[in-house]
């Protein structure tokens, strides 16, 4: 990847955002990136949306899983953090807090304290059969466990939903279904759900939005390095008041696997260009999240992974890093601190859309 | 219960056995006969039989670990029964995913054969072709996915165990 200017996508730009007051949520790999960014700098946030996504660090649950470090992480991955055979074989929400705090110690990311008064809404279907229930209710008590109020936390567990984002679009997958797209109707948006728990009481959604989804050149916040496993561009919605300068808060929604611009689905080991258009912007136009943000003066950064397979980096479903797949030293692993190459480039466009 | 976790790591050293030999006999299969293929650049294929190797030292390393670990803690004069549950709990999950797995394996059977048996309107040599294939290539996807489902189970076994024992040791 290289470093030059695109041609098609300009800057991000910045605008009248208070940083403060800033969110973030996300799908899969998107929720377990969400805790990883929240915890990293939880100074900047207000609260989390996780929808099926596991604790902190969760994929070093068990170093002994394998001698080579890199093959330990991903058999976490797998059978700990998401398919644990049976609930005691899910990550261990308070040895993961007291890395946390170790970790902030360390000073690797924001102090833990910060999370006491903030909000989390933490989802899981009961049809998800990609990452368990038992590993996100880890997820829950993870968080009670660093000092989030249980009453800040919306835990919804009842839910027959198979693993996807919910709409209330009627074009989108059952329910219960655990498939591509991974966005099923529900009969209701789960991104309105989200932030109004995070912010409190908000304005409905408008029907018909007035602004823009901006696209950017994401490569300058991670200086092209093909070890992010980032895409050329990324996207952000941007309401028309605020474009015109009114303030504004912003909220980082955090696409899952497969769900980036350009993923393109693998059939026996090759992209299946001939018969699979790449996914597109389905995630950051049909959820939900352009219609509230234009209705409450709200930024939504969509930040974009990327599918590669390749000696440098194993992420061939275009996942956000939460295994440590992007680290230099997998026997030291750097994927959820403050300088992990996809939060610093994450933080980075939001410390841009700040002015900052 | 020592003696029932006894029984528990013997017979799990007894797979681990059995696991071995199907290993050596898979490795086996994957090396070419002499004389039998034609020359093909040999990188590759040593390559992939290299990753072959290392992955399934490492897949029998975790079960003797798992094995003497759960030795060690059978000979412990205090034992936390939560184990044995636990043990129990992960074979009554293994039985699970064995009946989903051959569920879909028959279900995947059944599609193909109706398929296969209903009458379709073909114009051309090339569409004949073409649905004839795709039968052959999903039959060879299903035993794949089948194939990749059971290494998944193993997996998930051996991890499941080695991270329960080792947080038990830890306590």
């Amino acid at each position: 990847m290289s470093n030059e200017k695109s041609s098609v996508a300009p800057p991000l730009g910045a605008f009248n955002a208070d940083l403060s007051q800033s969110s973030v949520s996300g799908l899969s790999s998107g929720a377990f990136m969400t805790v990883q960014l929240h915890l990293a700098h939880s100074a900047t946030f207000v609260g989390a949306g996780i929808i099926a996504g596991g604790p902190f660090r969760c994929a070093e649950s068990y170093r002994a899983a394998a001698a080579i470090a890199e093959d330990a992480l991903t058999l976490n991955a797998l059978y700990v953090c998401m398919n644990p055979l049976i609930p005691q074989a899910a990550p261990n929400p308070a040895k993961l807090a007291e890395v946390a705090r170790e970790t902030a110690a360390q000073g690797l990311i924001d102090a833990v304290e910060n999370l006491a008064g903030q909000r989390v809404y933490i989802f899981t279907g009961t049809e998800d059969k990609v990452v368990d229930s038992s590993v996100v209710d880890t997820t829950r008590r993870f968080y009670e466990m660093l000092g989030v109020a249980p009453a800040a936390i919306h835990y919804e567990n009842t839910l027959p939903a198979g693993h996807s984002i919910i709409t209330d679009n009627p074009e989108d997958n059952p329910l219960g279904v655990n498939r591509p797209p991974y966005i099923n109707q529900g009969g209701f948006m789960q991104s309105r759900v989200i932030l109004e728990h995070i912010y409190g009481p908000l304005k409905p959604p408008v029907e018909r939005t007035t602004g823009r989804v901006l696209r950017f050149d994401q490569r300058e916040f991670f200086a092209g390095n093909p070890r992010a496993s980032m895409s050329e561009f990324a996207y952000a919605y941007v309401p028309k008041a605020v474009e015109e300068g009114a303030p504004c808060r912003v909220h980082v929604a955090l696409h899952g696997c497969k769900q980036g611009y350009n993923y393109v689905n693998f059939v026996n080991g090759q992209p299946d260009l001939e018969n699979c258009p790449p996914y597109g912007n389905r995630y950051f136009t049909t959820t939900g999240y352009n219609e509230m943000a234009d209705a409450n003066n709200l930024i939504i950064l969509y930040p974009q992974a990327e599918g590669t397979d390749n000696a440098v980096s194993q992420n061939p479903e275009g996942c956000w890093d939460w295994w440590g797949y992007t680290a230099e030293d997998p026997r030291s692993p750097d994927y959820y601190s403050k300088q992990a190459i996809q939060i610093q480039a994450i933080h980075g466009m939001l410390q841009r859309l700040g002015g900052q | 219960m020592n003696t029932a976790l006894s029984t528990l790591a013997e017979d799990a050293l007894r797979q681990m056995q059995q696991l071995h030999q199907a290993h050596v006999r898979l490795l086996t299969s994957l090396a070419p006969a002499p004389g039998t293929l034609p020359a093909l650049p040999s990188a590759p294929q040593f390559g992939h039989l290299g990753q072959w190797q290392e992955l399934i030292t490492q897949s029998v390393t975790r079960q003797m670990q798992s094995c003497q670990a759960m030795m060690r803690l059978a000979a412990q004069p205090r034992l936390d029964a939560s184990l044995f549950t636990e043990s129990l709990a992960i074979q009554a999950a293994v039985m699970q995913r064995l009946a989903t797995q051959q569920a879909q394996w028959l279900e995947g059977l059944q599609a193909i054969a109706t398929e296969a048996a209903s009458v379709k309107k073909v114009n051309t040599l090339s569409k004949l072709m073409d649905q004839e294939s795709d039968l052959y290539a999903r039959f060879n996807a299903l035993l794949a996915s089948q194939a990749t489902a059971t290494m998944e189970l193993i997996e998930s076994v051996q991890i499941s165990v080695g991270y329960l024992v080792a947080q038990k040791e830890e306590e």
